[in-house]
């Protein structure tokens, strides 16, 4: 903040956002005279207007502040009780060129579930089993390809050199290879959300294991799933190619165009695509999106899934893993929305189906019919 | 304020900001720094504001102010579309917009304030970044805050109210 405080402008600029920031704290739980004085303030002055529009925007932003949970809570106290200067270096990402610190790991998950003290045991055996897994970071120079990957339960954003984001859930694993005319990028294992920087002239190709994405500058989700791959448009369009290459483990990539194969599909906003490990691509409409990326808010939405795919999704976050036996039961179709830190949140639904038994123990949650 | 009440009100100003304002919301995002449009919109709303009653205003401000903004940020995309076409950044967003109805409302552009916020953060003073992950990441309330963090509830609010200031400022460069 000191070069705000000491640039007279930015100094202005401040005093401004205060004042708007002072209203909407204010207009959480106003009294009569302070929602007349609000009104007063508004038409005093349009700037006032703007500056309360763009405060409310933050505030709402706010909501899922630090999503990934990369900040350290009883860091920051100890650095406020130090009176330590700001700025020392705790950085939620991991830019693609450098090295990241197994510290930066470490505060990932301490202090996340102060909302939920009850869940504090399986949060930290969740966090401990996560961190005996060594976080990778195999910088496979020789072939200029970079990998990143991510632990059981972790969540982890990098920011590329071309400005572009990879944010990878749980479990996942990416490869890439910036070159002057192109930007290439294998989803080795797991998913990832990738909001692609604009450059027409370097267009930005995820492969799989049986699909090709490719984008210029645009949002999309890619899943690489055991029965094959998903991807949901958030933003623009992506060509999608079914394409089941056998380079793929051996970091080689095709030199054909994307484009000139008569299979590509285009896929817009709001649209889904699978391809199976067959090579046949569908393309639905998906209203519900945000769906697809709510793993990025630790949530996990299933709308009429079978038990069987709800419980693969939750195995991907947790150490602690849940089994089903019995007949019928992985067939069974639920709807609902979870923490996806909590299985035991989705074990007391089941439990609640009476003709369902659910047992417990440290490793695992076991779902059998009665 | 910081009671179950506060909590509460805050609950339904965050819902009613979600559900009716996310035209308002994409616009916004989209212009933390292109100030000359969010300045027509403030002239704008300023103008419709002026001439509605302060009776009625004073009972529910923020439901009018929303609700002539958005209806401000409608007209303004629809204008839009019908004048000649300058090929600006902000045009060329229009233009996809509008030709694009089935994008879905405003996601694309939450992610990356929250991603813009998550930066910014990182330039705020410990104390500040530790008063709002207490609030707002981890959902205490005023009093647990003050608590957890040593500090007296009047202290958390007024961190509240500086932190999100300094987050605008800083979001012009992150």
């Amino acid at each position: 903040m000191s070069d705000s405080i000491e640039n007279p402008d930015r100094r202005l600029e401040f005093l401004h956002a205060q004042q708007a920031s002072a209203w909407v704290q204010v207009l959480l739980d106003p009294t009569a005279e302070q929602r007349a004085a609000f009104v007063k303030w508004l038409k005093d002055s349009p700037r006032n207007v703007r500056d309360f529009l763009f405060m409310l925007t933050i505030e709402q932003g706010l909501e899922h502040l630090d999503a990934h949970r990369v900040h350290d809570i009883e860091a920051l106290l100890s650095q406020a009780d130090g009176r330590v200067v700001p700025l020392s270096g705790a950085l939620p990402r991991a830019p693609a060129s450098g090295t990241p610190t197994s510290r930066g790991q470490r505060a990932f998950l301490r202090g996340a579930h102060l909302r939920r003290p009850r869940r504090w045991i399986a949060v930290a055996a969740t966090a401990a089993a996560a961190f005996l897994v060594v976080w990778t970071f195999l910088a496979r120079e020789p072939h200029g390809w970079k990998e990143f990957a991510t632990a059981t339960g972790e969540q982890r954003a990098f920011d590329l050199e071309d400005g572009s984001v990879i944010h990878l859930n749980t479990h996942s694993r990416v490869a890439l290879r910036f070159a002057g005319q192109t930007r290439e990028v294998r989803l080795l294992q797991g998913e990832a959300l990738f909001r692609v920087h604009h450059d027409a002239a370097r267009p930005f190709r995820v492969y799989t294991s049986d699909a090709v994405i490719q984008a210029v500058g645009t949002q999309f989700d890619v899943y690489n799933r055991p029965e094959g791959t998903e991807v949901a448009v958030i933003e623009g369009r992506v060509s999608v190619t079914p394409e089941a290459h056998p380079a793929l483990a051996r970091f080689n990539v095709p030199a054909a165009s994307v484009h000139e194969d008569p299979k590509t599909r285009s896929v817009g906003a709001s649209e889904e695509a699978r391809i199976d490990r067959g090579g046949v691509l569908s393309v639905r409409a998906a209203p519900d999106v945000s769906d697809a990326v709510a793993w990025r808010e630790r949530r996990l939405v299933f709308r009429q899934e079978t038990l069987a795919h709800i419980v693969a999704e939750f195995n991907r976050y947790n150490a602690r893993q849940i089994r089903l036996q019995g007949a019928d039961v992985a067939t069974r179709v639920f709807t609902g929305v979870f923490d996806a830190d909590d299985p035991d949140s989705l074990a007391q639904v089941l439990a609640r189906d009476s003709s369902l038994s659910v047992s417990y123990s440290d490793r695992a949650i076991v779902v059998n019919t009665r | 304020m910081a009671t179950n009440n506060a909590n509460a009100a805050a609950q339904l100003a965050k819902t009613a900001f979600r559900n009716h304002a996310v035209e308002l919301q994409r616009f916004l995002i989209r212009r933390v720094n292109h100030a000359q449009d969010a300045d027509d919109l403030a002239q704008e709303v300023f103008a419709r504001l002026l001439r509605v009653r302060d009776a009625d205003l004073v009972r529910t401000p923020l439901a009018y102010l929303l609700g002539i903004a958005t209806h401000v940020v409608r007209e303004f995309r629809q204008h839009k579309h019908h004048e000649r076409v300058l090929f600006d950044s902000d045009v060329a967003d229009d233009l996809c917009e509008n030709a694009d109805p089935g994008a879905p409302a405003g996601i694309a552009e939450r992610l990356e304030l929250q991603d813009r916020l998550d930066r910014a953060l990182n330039f705020l003073p410990p104390t500040h970044q530790l008063v709002l992950l207490l609030v707002k990441r981890d959902g205490l309330s005023y009093a647990e805050a003050a608590k957890a963090a040593g500090l007296s509830i009047h202290t958390i609010e007024k961190y509240l109210v500086e932190a999100r200031a300094q987050l605008r400022v800083r979001l012009e460069e992150c």
